[in-house]
């Protein structure tokens, strides 16, 4: 189990080749070439681009998570109190506090998430579980299950904008990327983090303050949601309560399709984003050929179980 | 203060958490144990103690199943166009084909390719919600004729529903606390290895009790379908949640191995009292949502303080 390094981007030793991910990848790309050529205008893959910058930076903190040995059910519904959260103080008080009270809203509950599993030692699939119900709940009844609505257009820019003709979300991304990367690979947290995942007994024992690691990977997960959900609501212009449905799949989807392991200590962020590129163009091919959002529900579901029953195989 | 450990709560501490619940609500609300809410409480809890059961048959061998909603919505679609098309039995019978199959995908994962638990039932939600919105383009199916009797009618003073329901239910409790299978599926659940190496077949029975988790809530879809008398791929939302806690909360240690049915009945009757509860007070289904998942997270907590073994 070693520490990604700058020279050697896809080292085996730290994740499982993503070689053959990457012509899994060319290949499907080919293919819906070759089916709808339309996948390969600019348009719309700027497009893509842009709807999975969102996905992207969820699934970065995804990855932190599940770098630790847990998992986050619940970045979902924290999209969606997220964002009801935001654009309501955005009414109120403006874009700024809007944004920062959005952002907290995430790291809090993440931090909530983290307690519950740090320290009332609850299982994390459970407890995540748990939080979905919860933040789902507080988003509905804050709004009355309702959309906020009438924002201002400037609070649009942020997710339809263009920067230098590169969608805003996808700069936020390769923003968001390059920070946990640098995390993950430069900093003796990152150490910490994928030696936890490798043996939290041994780390336990080597000093490692195992707990305040997890609850950390959890605030990280939480403001990534945040953040995600912002960029979300900011395209939409609109607060939903049930905005982000679904994504906690194709995060974990995406984080184990780039490599990581589901019992932590394996997985990078080049991987994870070759994981989010894989659905996104996965999604993207089959929005194209018509395929219907619901099979693409037990599309996801597939690659999820087939992506961990071929990362069992290769041991 | 003995009476809270272990095996005891479930047996003596939550019934009387329950008791002192009933009567707490009971002065917020006097009509809380009136004949008719008590009906109502009745008919709520059934299918959730189908599905808890399955559950329950599930964690104690070790793992756990968050697919059960999914395979409802499933069950309830296929059962009601099956039902349409052909009859009511087949109906019935292709409903249950259904979750067992689920089920068995399941267990198949589980057991032979060593997929956890967790996510194979993760996935399994995906594809079994992806599956019913496909089929009924999110929409509610017709039933045929049949099945309101089956929802609403009585054999003399009892509901056909319940006595159904009962009866499955003591079979279960029969088959895991007096069979060969049952003892079996505990030993797997407490330590896999040590069950392997007595000779247990752990992945066949692993895999059972992902079968009857798909069956047990295929029955559970059924009897909803039959009350709301219409085929939703909706049946059964929450479900993965309060089938947990249910079990949770009725004593079945979550890490598996321990625990026992009779608890997993209380466990029922105190989450459907919660949530009518709450409803008579007035709180909205959302409130309720956040409150059934703070009291998820708090039954959880003491499962694992009243059963902590020495890992």
């Amino acid at each position: 189990m070693g520490i990604p390094g700058m020279k050697n981007l896809f080292s085996t030793k730290s994740s499982k080749n993503v070689g053959p991910l990457c012509f899994v990848i060319l290949g499907m790309a080919a293919l819906f070439f070759v089916i709808q050529p339309r996948f390969f205008s600019l348009t719309n893959l700027t497009n893509v681009g842009r709807q999975a910058s969102v996905l992207a930076i969820v699934s970065c903190g995804q990855l932190f998570v599940v770098l630790v040995g847990c998992i986050d059910l619940s970045v979902g519904s924290l999209i969606g109190v997220t964002s009801v959260v935001t654009t309501l103080a955005l009414l109120e008080f403006g874009f700024f506090p809007g944004f920062i009270l959005g952002l907290m809203t995430g790291v809090v509950l993440g931090g909530v998430n983290g307690a519950v599993v740090s320290y009332l030692r609850i299982p994390p699939m459970i407890a995540t579980l748990a939080m979905l119900y919860f933040a789902k709940g507080a988003a509905l009844t804050i709004t009355g299950g309702m959309p906020v609505e009438r924002l201002p257009r400037t609070f649009g820019i942020l997710g339809k904008g263009s920067a230098l003709g590169i969608p805003i979300p996808m700069l936020v991304a390769a923003l968001t990327f390059g920070i946990c990367y640098f995390v993950l690979a430069k900093v003796s947290t990152g150490r910490n983090i994928y030696a936890i995942g490798g043996s939290e007994e041994t780390s336990r024992l080597a000093g490692i303050a195992v707990r305040r690691y997890k609850m950390f990977a959890y605030i990280v997960s939480g403001l990534m949601a945040a953040l995600g959900s912002v960029i979300l609501s900011s395209r939409m212009t609109l607060g939903q309560p049930i905005l982000g449905e679904g994504i906690e799949f194709e995060s974990i989807a995406a984080v184990v399709v780039g490599g990581a392991r589901l019992g932590g200590g394996k997985g990078t962020i080049p991987g994870t984003i070759l994981g989010v590129i894989f659905l996104a163009i996965l999604g993207n091919g089959l929005n194209l050929s018509r395929v219907s959002s619901f099979t693409q529900m037990i599309v996801v579901g597939s690659v999820l179980v087939a992506a961990v029953v071929v990362d069992r195989w290769r041991g | 203060m003995a009476f809270l450990g272990g095996k005891s709560f479930s047996y003596i501490g939550l019934p009387l958490v329950v008791i002192v619940f009933g009567i707490v609500m009971r002065s917020l609300r006097p009509d809380f144990l009136s004949p008719s809410n008590l009906e109502n409480i009745m008919r709520q809890g059934g299918p959730l103690v189908l599905v808890a059961t399955g559950q329950a048959f599930v964690i104690i061998a070790g793992g756990l199943d968050i697919s059960v909603g999914s395979i409802m919505g499933l069950v309830s679609v296929i059962a009601a166009m099956a039902g349409v098309k052909w009859g009511l039995e087949a109906g019935i019978l292709c409903g249950v084909a259904a979750g067992m199959a689920c089920g068995a995908f399941n267990g198949v994962m589980v057991s032979w390719f060593r997929v956890p638990a967790l996510i194979v039932t993760l996935g399994m939600l995906s594809i079994a919600k992806g599956m019913s919105f496909t089929i009924t383009n999110g929409m509610t199916m017709d039933v045929p004729k049949g099945f309101d009797y089956l929802g609403w009618a009585n054999w003399g003073p009892f509901p056909v529903m319940a006595v159904l329901i009962i009866a499955v239910f003591l079979v279960c409790l029969g088959a895991l606390s007096l069979t060969t299978f049952g003892r079996r599926l505990y030993a797997t659940g407490s330590n896999i290895e040590a069950a392997r190496l007595s000779g247990i077949n752990v992945a066949t029975h692993r895999f059972v009790a992902f079968m009857l988790s798909g069956a047990l809530s295929a029955m559970a879809a059924i009897v909803l379908t039959a009350r709301m008398n219409s085929g939703n791929p909706l049946t059964g939302v929450g479900y993965e949640l309060t089938s947990i806690g249910a079990a949770v909360i009725g004593g079945i240690y979550i890490r598996g191995g321990e625990g026992s049915l009779f608890g997993v009945l209380i466990g029922v009757i105190f989450f459907t009292a919660l949530s009518n509860g709450l409803m008579l007070i007035g709180f909205s289904s959302y409130v309720r949502l956040m409150i059934e998942g703070v009291v998820f997270v708090l039954a959880l907590y003491l499962n694992l303080l009243l059963y902590r073994r020495p890992e």
